[in-house]
């Protein structure tokens, strides 16, 4: 990988869905994901050299992701702070693609309307097909810790999608 | 499988999450934002270069006429006697031309730094 920027951009194309997946279900604005693809993608090829292990390019591109997103919802917090709030309300409002079939749909918005750090386990743990051991490596606890709220946060998931039993399950 | 209460509804939980698992299956119809190419303006450069060129080059000439070359003590030239004497002999139409000379090397440096949101509009 060192030194090898071509193979980047084969990881770019191939990771845009990945990324993007993440920076979506974070921040729950669609419109806001599409833009932090590009800050993420641009700090990954400033820093793709450090990277030694090509295997773990998931792990490593999900803590920038994660790293960016985190950012991003700071600053989001500090404009609400700010009294711009009217411009970020509108954002704050899940917009899904319309490409989502309606199961997928529910689901996506049911993982929005979970803490933030459960949403992040959920989307590590399920969509980005970490192990437990690189979550904790790209959240920062340990791996039982990811097990323990994981746990939770399915949970979490499960009672809120009770709501809408009947829309996934007829 | 932890049970709640309802095995249908966690197993189609488990399903939907599962589901959205491997890449394919993520959603279509979005598109990496990219920042708008820098214009590309070739001459631009060009006349960055020449316009830094001229006028430094005019800088220099005026100076070395005004110089006894021959003459010239080349010790004393780069010895500095106090901090305002550096400044002491620069007239305001000097003062202009180094700051012309400084903006045009600026700009020269700015329109040869490579162009981040470029690397990746090539890569998709």
């Amino acid at each position: 990988m060192t030194g090898n920027r071509d193979s980047y951009g084969i990881l770019v194309r191939n990771y845009t869905g990945f990324v993007y997946t993440m920076a979506l279900r974070m921040t729950g604005d669609h419109h806001t994901a599409e833009d932090l693809c590009q800050e993420i993608f641009l700090k990954g090829w400033l820093k793709i050299d450090k990277l030694t292990d090509p295997s773990a390019f998931s792990g490593w591109i999900s803590t920038m992701a994660r790293r960016t997103c985190l950012n991003a919802l700071e600053k989001r917090k500090r404009k609400m702070e700010l009294g711009e709030e009217e411009a970020v309300l509108v954002n704050l409002n899940p917009t899904l693609p319309e490409t989502y079939d309606p199961s997928r749909r529910i689901l996506e918005e049911a993982v929005l309307q979970l803490p933030l750090q459960d949403r992040e386990l959920v989307t590590l743990c399920y969509f980005q097909e970490l192990d437990s051991s690189e979550v904790a490596e790209v959240m920062g606890i340990p791996p039982g810790t990811v097990r323990v709220y994981l746990h939770r946060a399915r949970k979490k998931l499960y009672d809120i999608l009770k709501g809408r039993e009947n829309e996934l399950l007829g | 499988m932890n049970s709640w209460g309802n095995d249908k509804l966690e197993g189609r939980m488990d399903e939907l999450l599962t589901s959205s698992v491997s890449r394919g299956s993520e959603p279509a119809g979005f598109h990496v934002k990219l920042t708008p190419l820098k214009p590309s303006f070739p001459w631009l450069r060009i006349a960055y270069i020449l316009a830094t060129a001229c006028i430094a080059g005019l800088f220099m000439l005026q100076w070395l006429a005004g110089q006894d070359l021959t003459s010239m003590d080349y010790s004393s030239l780069f010895q500095i006697d106090s901090i305002t004497g550096i400044f002491a002999g620069i007239s305001a139409g000097k003062a202009v031309s180094i700051v012309a000379v400084v903006i045009g090397l600026f700009g020269s440096v700015i329109s040869f730094l490579p162009d981040r949101p470029g690397v990746l509009h090539r890569m998709l």
